[in-house]
């Protein structure tokens, strides 16, 4: 069983601050190109979101499937170089931007995935 | 001797394990929790591509080599997008006579290296983590971005 049952809580609240506050001193200093930003990430969002269902779903379905013994015994600290083949199978067939996968690799850490 | 029958309190059926909908209950939690820091890189994608327009990245070459493969190392790193829009960047960068080196450096940061990411990276792997993969793909992605061309010269 997963000893993964953290309180949740939201990350990341101070840079949305910090962004939300570049934004309103952009629409002081120069509005057009202020709101130019918020169509731009507003297409952005569009873009990403069927991206971020598809790996919910992936994510749900690798925890449903690969138990943390799993996890240890394919991309663990003794799994030696085929942890590596499967890292860069993965990270090759992947799609969207980086930091979507962030929550995945976390997950899959907290399995017994290591590090490097 | 009798041999003893363990069956672990479950009578031999496998260990239960929760249901998909838990578990996708679950995994949408995670994503829930890192919202504000996903609307946050979002929002800053869109800053970055109205404030840092291409005419800008095309701007920073100068024609001096190894100026021009760190110019493109950290222009990438800078710019926020899709690999393809890199590419048909690189395209562009290339037809105004930059040189492979620093477009290939440019293309490899744009993918391995991202500043605006790095909040969320921290926030996920840790201080230690994110700054030495950051370090490598810098290093890797200069000794790559030398090699490419190298090799194309020597195959051709």
């Amino acid at each position: 069983m997963s000893k993964n049952n953290k309180p949740f809580r939201f990350r990341g609240k101070y840079l949305l601050l910090v962004v939300m506050a570049s934004y309103l001193v952009l629409l002081v200093v120069n509005q057009e190109a202020a709101m130019a930003a918020m169509l731009k990430s507003a297409g952005v969002a569009a873009k990403i979101l069927p991206i971020i269902t598809a790996v919910i779903i992936f994510t749900a379905v690798l925890n449903y499937f690969l138990q943390p013994e799993q996890v240890v015994k394919h991309l663990g600290k003794k799994s030696g170089l085929k942890a590596w083949i499967w890292a860069l199978i993965a990270g090759i067939l992947s799609h969207g931007p980086m930091y979507l996968w962030y929550p995945t690799l976390e997950d899959l850490r907290h399995h017994g995935m290591r590090a490097v | 001797m009798k041999q003893k029958n363990v069956t672990n309190g479950t009578d031999g059926a496998s260990p239960q394990r929760p249901s998909f909908i838990k578990v996708l209950k679950k995994s949408a939690m995670s994503f829930a929790a890192m919202a504000p820091m996903l609307a946050g890189i979002i929002a800053l994608v869109g800053l970055f591509q109205v404030l840092v327009t291409p005419k800008m990245l095309t701007s920073l070459f100068h024609g001096n080599l190894l100026l021009d493969t760190l110019t493109g190392t950290i222009a990438g790193a800078i710019a926020v997008g899709s690999p393809i829009v890199s590419y048909l960047l690189g395209g562009e960068l290339l037809e105004q006579g930059v040189s492979l080196f620093a477009v290939t450096a440019f293309v490899l940061s744009w993918v391995t290296l991202g500043f605006i990411q790095l909040p969320a990276e921290i926030e996920v792997f840790g201080r230690h983590f994110t700054a030495w993969r950051n370090i490598l793909a810098v290093l890797f992605t200069i000794i790559i971005a030398a090699l490419t061309p190298l090799t194309l010269q020597l195959l051709s």
